[in-house]
């Protein structure tokens, strides 16, 4: 194993072209990640076709760079403009906003950049080393184990709701309204298209997730109010890597538990990687010795959430290359960029194209650090956006949004989309209705319905075939634990106090 | 949190959710294997009657609150809380329909003119009326670079943006 | 401000006859082409979409730019290109499944409603596979067992998609499976592997690693006739089931284009599938053969498709 990564290492150094090239995967992943409106998966589909002419490894080398950098970038201006950059950091803002609002977005843009790094480098490593272990895992997963798993994140959602539970959960059935929208899974039917043919397609999450957060925030700043939580941050102050080593040693447990989940999360395809942040945001929360404290800025958050959504990176990669299975938008046009060279990912892989698998293998190792590299490099640069003025970066942000929706699927009903979600993101946080659980709920509503559905049909109509299933009970099992043990502290802290 | 406010809130949500239980009828039923035994209409009218439960209870619970602070509390009339449109307003009502715009014309103009367009309105919307006549060459200039540069930029990486006159 | 406004749309009126493009046949293409695969990036349309433009604008002498309008199926790409301006500058790629959509009535219109250029390439054949260790070694066996034990082997197979119709067909062929839903082909191997289903419709180079590991065998093959890459396995068709189907990637242009653009288009494509030896190279590379049909016969194949998917057509709307 070791010559193969040997071989890897020394096919990437070869050429000052494949470094360049990784190099310019990396950083163009950095830059889609952070614009808001621009993601990781249409900068994968934009450098796509690019890679066509390249050798196997080489052109799958970059397009994983451009999966790392745009998996890290998003954090940029999740923390810097709360507006999260990709669905992968939308619980970055929680707290990596109110952090930089303390004038601590150095902190912040640091402690985020290294755990994406160790959440990258922890998922390569399980990529690496017991791939073969969890993708035997994987087949395990049929619909009624993906249900659970789907039900288990749902209820999280609880934790995330903000002051009243009520309105939290109605905001989420809100997101599983709309993801009702166009056509049904299993049977197709046409749900509230209104016979157009563009409802009939449904809304992607691009526009939800970039109008809610960022037409949202364009428009309430529009206001020139001086309202605290619209105006942008000025001040703030960097110093090294912008967090201390106590800070980091105390969140060791914490980057660790999310990275794993994130990972889990990777794995299973058809739950979305895109929830991982969020689902583990929750889980530090509940889990925490001072959860009243997330929201107002504390690291746990940001560590949360940029450790389990880098760590989604490898564990995505399992499926793809063990079984060619995609687990994502993103792994999908990996997937793509294999069977362009002719090449089918499956349990063969890493014997007919062993040299490529570990060239990637190699070269993810090498976007991790260059990643880390590139953003430390770039976090004066970043903080600068802060000093652009308001009428200049606000409609530049509107010009990327709308280039990022069109660019999905050339539609400019997409684009319509955004201004639909901004507006109604403008209107919830007036009436202080959260929008974090309309995410998750829109995410989550069309796996719940398909796998519960699924599961039926399977077992020809019988619910109870679920407790057949090991894994699916084992996860409700961990549902009623897992909110069991949450009481359970609340009740001891309460009692010291 | 103005209870009224939140009254009117879980109306909205009622309502909503009446709305579309009542969409959910028209769901057409399609199980061409004589198998499924949940239909599509099954989780839209689960949704919708959670919402709808779910907002009684919101309602519910602020008209007792209401109740309560209004025995206790006569002469706590909330005031202010009356909407008005002002400069804030009126600035957020135009960005919203000069992106409308802006969308509507991509396509039609093209991408470099419509993005120049928007870009030169929105910023001098934005811009401090004081400011306006310093900042003016730099907004004209800017809008143009950026949307030309955007335009080879994104063209270049093999993605699609309308052409128009000037593309 | 306002007479920068006018100046700008001065400009712009000016530069508009410069820019507009005189479209013709006899000059045709004089600007780019825009060309827009109904499904999206990766996938094998897409591929072969690129592979085809490269050659094809070299050929024409125009660039083409490749748009990715995935969603829905391809529908919403092929109504994009329906309601196009018919000046040979929009063309539209799809396949099989514009047929099986307008059959199931997700769209109300047909291939008809546009201009068929040319199939320009074959996808690789779909395959019916089961796990190696299944008592079944043909479609008949299949048929036999599942009478036996009706509603007990799950069959994948997706509402308005072309594998309802092999669904529809064992149906009526007497088989009585259990057909249940999995989502894309991708989702289908993990499903076959992990014993939650035991028959899947499925690309025959996405499983090559699963066949040569033993994993899966085949039971018949979905084409027409038999594939000549697998020339001991019989096709539904000779199985009893009256389902047979390639993916046909084709060109469309919008209803209205000047036939002699169409024309134009379809020459150079049978140009390059014909005579061009980096194009081959580059095909066989990806497991697929060159394979053309001009304008008239891409007509009739597109035309009898349709009416063999109309004889179902009730079943795939749901009506009995």
């Amino acid at each position: 194993m070791l010559e193969l990564f040997g071989a890897g290492f020394a096919a990437i150094f070869s050429s000052p072209v494949n470094i360049l090239l990784i190099f310019l995967g990396v950083s163009a992943g950095i830059i889609f990640g952070a614009l808001p409106g621009l993601t990781t998966v249409a900068a994968l589909s934009m450098f796509l076709p690019i890679t066509y002419g390249m050798d196997l490894g080489i052109s799958l080398a970059m397009l994983t760079g451009i999966y790392i950098g745009g998996t890290s970038g998003g954090l940029v201006s999740a923390i810097l403009l709360n507006m999260p950059g990709t669905p992968s950091s939308i619980a970055t803002c929680f707290d990596g906003r109110p952090l930089a609002l303390k004038g601590q977005a150095g902190k912040a843009l640091g402690i985020g950049i290294f755990c994406s790094f160790i959440g990258t480098l922890i998922s390569i490593v399980a990529l690496v080393f017991i791939s073969p272990v969890l993708a035997a895992l994987t087949i395990k997963f049929g619909p009624w184990e993906n249900f659970a798993v789907t039900v288990f994140a749902l209820a999280l959602i609880s934790s995330l709701v903000g002051k009243s539970l009520v309105m939290g959960l109605v905001s989420a059935l809100l997101g599983m309204m709309i993801a009702t929208v166009g056509l049904a899974p299993i049977d197709a039917a046409k749900r509230y298209t209104f016979d157009s043919i563009e409802l009939t397609s449904g809304f992607t999450l691009l526009p939800v997730l970039v109008g809610l957060y960022a037409i949202s925030e364009v428009i309430s700043s529009s206001s020139g109010s001086t309202d605290k939580d619209t105006s942008i941050v000025t001040d703030f102050t960097i110093r090294g890597l912008g967090f201390s080593f106590a800070e980091l040693k105390s969140q060791i447990v914490n980057i660790i538990r999310c990275s794993f989940i994130g990972l889990g999360i990777g794995i299973l395809p058809g739950i979305g990687g895109s929830t991982a942040n969020l689902i583990a945001y929750s889980v530090t929360k509940n889990s925490s010795k001072y959860p009243e404290k997330f929201g107002s800025g504390v690291i746990d958050g940001v560590v949360a959430s940029e450790s389990a959504n880098n760590a989604t990176i490898g564990g995505a990669m399992i499926p793809l290359l063990t079984l060619g299975i995609p687990g994502d938008g993103a792994t999908a046009l990996l997937l793509g960029g294999f069977m362009l060279h002719g090449v089918t990912p499956g349990p063969l892989l890493f014997q007919t194209n062993g040299a490529a698998v570990y060239m990637i293998f190699a070269a993810m190792i090498f976007s991790s650090f260059l990643m880390m590299l590139i953003m430390y490099g770039g976090m004066k640069g970043f903080v600068q956006i802060l000093r652009i003025p308001a009428h200049v970066l606000l409609p530049v942000i509107v010009v990327l949004c709308i280039i990022g929706a069109y660019a999905v699927n050339s539609r400019i009903f997409d684009a319509w989309g955004l201004v639909f979600f901004g507006v109604l993101g403008l209107l919830m946080k007036k009436f202080g209705v959260p929008i974090p659980p309309l995410v998750l709920g829109f995410i989550l509503g069309e796996p719940f319905e398909t796998n519960l559905r699924r599961g039926l049909q399977y077992s020809n109509g019988d619910f109870l075939d679920i407790l057949n299933h090991p894994i699916a009970l084992m996860f409700f099992v961990l549902l009623v634990a897992f909110f069991g043990l949450t009481a359970l502290q609340k009740k001891l802290r309460e009692k010291k106090t | 949190m103005n209870h009224k406010q939140e009254i009117g809130v879980g109306i909205f949500f009622f309502i909503l959710a009446a709305l579309y239980l009542a969409g959910s009828l028209s769901i057409s039923s399609f199980d061409p294997f004589g198998n499924s035994t949940l239909t599509s209409k099954a989780i839209p009218q689960l949704i919708g009657g959670l919402m709808a439960v779910l907002s009684i209870i919101h309602i519910a619970g602020n008209a007792l609150k209401l109740k309560r602070t209004q025995t206790s509390n006569e002469t706590g009339k909330a005031g202010g809380t009356r909407f008005e449109i002002g400069r804030s307003g009126w600035l957020m009502l135009l960005s919203v329909l000069f992106i409308c715009a802006y969308i509507f014309l991509f396509t039609r103009l093209g991408f470099i003119l419509s993005t120049i367009l928007f870009l030169l309105a929105e910023m001098f919307l934005l811009i401090p009326a004081e400011k306006r006549k310093r900042w003016a060459i730099f907004i004209v200039c800017f809008s143009t670079g950026l949307s030309i540069l955007l335009y080879l930029l994104f063209t270049k990486l093999s993605m699609f943006l309308p052409r128009g006159l000037l593309g | 401000m306002k007479k920068l406004f006018l100046s700008l749309a001065m400009i712009s009126l000016a530069s508009a006859p410069l820019i507009a493009a005189e479209s013709s046949a006899s000059n045709w293409p004089n600007q780019a082409i825009n060309l827009v695969v109904a499904f999206s990036a990766g996938g094998n349309s897409d591929y072969n979409a690129r592979a085809m433009a490269k050659y094809v604008s070299q050929e024409l002498g125009q660039p083409i730019v490749i748009t990715n309008v995935g969603a829905a199926g391809g529908t919403i790409a092929a109504a994009q290109v329906k309601d196009a301006k018919p000046d040979g500058y929009t063309v539209l790629v799809h396949q099989l499944s514009i047929n099986v959509a307008a059959a199931s009535g997700v769209i109300n219109f047909t291939y008809a409603d546009l201009a068929p250029v040319a199939v320009f390439a074959k996808a690789s054949e779909e395959v019916i596979a089961v796990r190696a260790d299944a008592p079944w070694n043909s479609i008949q066996d299949l048929i036999a067992d599942s009478q036996k034990n009706p509603g007990k082997y799950r069959l994948t197979a997706n509402t308005g998609a072309s594998t309802q119709w092999i669904a529809i067909a064992l149906q009526n062929a007497g088989a009585k499976l259990n057909v249940v839903s999995s989502g894309g082909s991708g989702e289908r191997i993990p499903l076959l592997l992990g014993n939650h289903v035991d028959v899947i419709p499925i690309q025959v180079n996405m499983i090559e690693d699963y066949l040569k590991t033993n994993k899966f065998k085949i039971l018949a093959t979905v084409s027409s006739q038999r594939s000549p890459s697998l020339p001991n396995v019989p096709t539904l068709l000779e199985s009893g089931v009256k389902c047979g189907y390639n993916y046909y990637n084709t060109f469309f242009m919008p209803k209205g284009t000047d036939p002699a653009i169409v024309a134009k288009l379809s020459q150079a494509v049978g140009k390059v599938v014909a005579g061009n030896a980096s194009y081959a190279k580059e095909i066989e590379a990806f497991g697929q053969t060159p394979f053309y049909m001009d304008t008239k016969p891409t007509e009739e194949h597109f035309a009898n498709e349709l009416e063999n998917l109309m004889q179902i057509s009730d079943v795939l709307r749901g009506k009995k």
